[in-house]
């Protein structure tokens, strides 16, 4: 989408008669005036927010400028051991996802066999708040066991609800699309003509993946993986539907820090250690984002 | 015609991925207090009770109230940054791209503390309908900008100046020539602002206020405390809505979009 503006601007621009630069001046300031709304409001919903939260961070107990939040933060291993869960339940998340989505992906663009359905089931859920997502896979994961365990497959159940288990499931769950649509993205592009020869030339299908497919799925992979994480590890309703206080991650503990405990400087520090942890990850995406190409392509 | 190869794996990764809401609708039919998946009956009962139910209804009412304000809003200020975001050079467009895509950045939990830090300790308001508003608003934007940016990029632009060139004014030849032709891309961005102030957690989470509390946080909170099926007959009801939206989404060739929509 974003690309498609590349392509269109030097076609206003040679459009444009102005040359003069009384007219170049006029449609500045237009360009300008179409902007501000955007510029005003971005900047006091999104940059002053923003360091509004860096700012209490740095609040001390007696007010001024400290680092006691994060000194709290550090010092405890049981806050620590929070940060470990959130980002090593995004990692096995992204991990679990991309290895399910690549075929799905692969195969939506290569077997289109009832595609429409297979988008319908793709970008459907999407349309539908996660609370009513994770409500029904609460509803169908108990039922599972309940199945399991009347068949005699199981003697107790599984561990799927309210637990670590839980929270992945939930979290491949939600994050399951937007990983395929970035694989998609990729694989949809791969000249058929390319798969054609490395047959003809005998590789089978196993070589095909792995020497064909694979590389040149490697941008979408990336995208739908940082896209992936990032979403994990920023999750609220994820973890705190399906774990159901086994496991806290950084986002509970924003929130339980803000509305249980009051304490919205340590909250705000905790915001602050996510975003500066996954911000690698923030910079590449924007990078992307900013540089006028699809994130998606 | 050659018949179409299917994909087994496909196939259950697709029934996989919307049997949770399959199971959400079915159990609100169930006629005991119980959600049991699969119902040990048929009843509307659930139907009825979250009908009359006052709390749902009132953050039903005030998430559609919240989402209306919202989409207008949201194309008030989106078609011309949208306009900017594909006619603007230089500074100006970089200035447009970061205030567009920036918010799509930064994890929304943040976004969400700092606007509650600014409403309520820097103008005394705390949570509620105009916090809210705004909340879903900046969210909303990039989406809804990109959509209606590829949109505008589709219309021919020799269009509009072959337009002023023949005499009409630069306003007139923009609200007669192209915006009309941007029209499916307008209704698309209106749709998914809808959807994703409607569904939005985060935000709502923190802004939320007693009286003033979103459907889903709603839901979650109920949830929360009770196990009975009233929960599901809401959710029924919002999938038979999410059908429609579907539906409205690949009429205005907006599909390829809905993946920026989710919630995570």
């Amino acid at each position: 989408m974003a690309e498609d503006i590349h392509l269109v601007t030097p076609v206003i621009d040679e459009m444009r008669p102005g040359r003069q630069r009384r007219s170049r001046n006029r449609s500045a300031v237009r360009g300008w005036a179409l902007a501000a709304p955007v510029l005003i409001i971005s900047l006091a919903l999104f940059v002053v927010p923003t360091f509004e939260v860096l700012r209490y961070s740095f609040l001390g107990e007696n007010g001024g400028v400290s680092l006691e939040r994060f000194g709290k933060f550090f010092g405890d291993a049981f806050y620590l051991k929070i940060l470990a869960n959130t980002l090593g339940l995004a990692l096995v998340t992204t991990v679990i996802t991309a290895v399910l989505a690549l075929p799905f992906a692969y195969a939506l663009a290569t077997k289109p066999g009832l595609q429409k359905f297979q988008l319908f089931a793709l970008l459907s859920p999407l349309l539908i708040n996660g609370v009513v997502r994770i409500f029904g896979l609460q509803v169908l994961l108990a039922a599972i066991n309940k199945g399991l365990l009347a068949l005699g497959v199981i003697q107790s159940p599984l561990p799927l609800l309210y637990s670590v288990y839980g929270i992945v499931i939930g979290l491949v769950l939600v994050m399951f699309p937007f990983m395929a649509i970035a694989i998609f993205a990729s694989v949809s592009k791969i000249d058929d003509s390319l798969l054609e020869a490395a047959r003809t030339l005998g590789a089978n299908k196993f070589r095909v993946f792995i020497d064909i497919v694979l590389p040149l799925a490697r941008p979408g992979l990336m995208v739908g993986s940082i896209l992936t994480f990032t979403g994990a590890s920023g999750s609220y309703f994820v973890p705190a539907m399906m774990g159901g206080n086994t496991t806290i991650t950084m986002p509970v503990l924003v929130f339980n820090s803000v509305s249980q405990m009051g304490q919205w400087p340590f909250g705000a520090a905790v915001a602050i250690v996510l975003v500066t942890v996954i911000m690698p990850l923030l910079v590449y995406s924007s990078r992307k984002a900013f540089s006028g190409q699809d994130a998606e392509s | 015609m050659r018949a179409k190869r299917i994909s087994i794996y496909n196939m259950v990764v697709s029934v996989v991925l919307i049997a949770p809401l399959i199971v959400a609708v079915v159990v609100a039919f169930n006629p005991g207090e119980y959600m049991l998946f699969p119902p040990d009956g048929f009843s509307f009962v659930w139907f009825a009770a979250v009908l009359g139910n006052e709390a749902f209804m009132s953050s039903l009412l005030f998430s559609v109230q919240v989402a209306l304000i919202v989409m207008v809003l949201g194309l008030a200020i989106g078609v011309p940054a949208a306009v900017a975001l594909v006619r603007n050079r230089g500074t100006a467009l970089t200035m447009t791209r970061f205030a567009v895509l920036g918010p799509l950045v930064v994890p929304e939990i943040l976004l969400a503390l700092g606007m509650l830090i600014l409403f309520t300790s820097g103008l005394g308001i705390g949570g509620g309908l105009l916090p809210m508003v705004l909340g879903h608003t900046i969210i909303a934007l990039p989406l809804s900008v990109q959509v209606l940016a590829a949109g505008l990029a589709q219309i021919d632009a020799a269009l509009e100046s072959a337009a002023w060139t023949l005499g009409a004014s630069r306003t007139r030849a923009f609200l007669t020539v192209t915006l009309p032709q941007a029209l499916p891309a307008i209704l698309g961005s209106a749709v998914f602002t809808f959807i994703v102030s409607f569904d939005n957690i985060n935000i709502s989470l923190f802004l939320a206020k007693p009286g003033e509390v979103t459907l889903p946080i709603q839901m979650y909170e109920y949830l929360g405390f009770r196990a009975d099926p009233t929960v599901a007959a809401m959710s029924a009801m919002l999938v038979g809505l999410g059908l429609i939206a579907f539906i409205i989404a690949s009429r205005l060739g907006a599909v390829k979009h809905i993946d920026r929509v989710g919630g995570m």
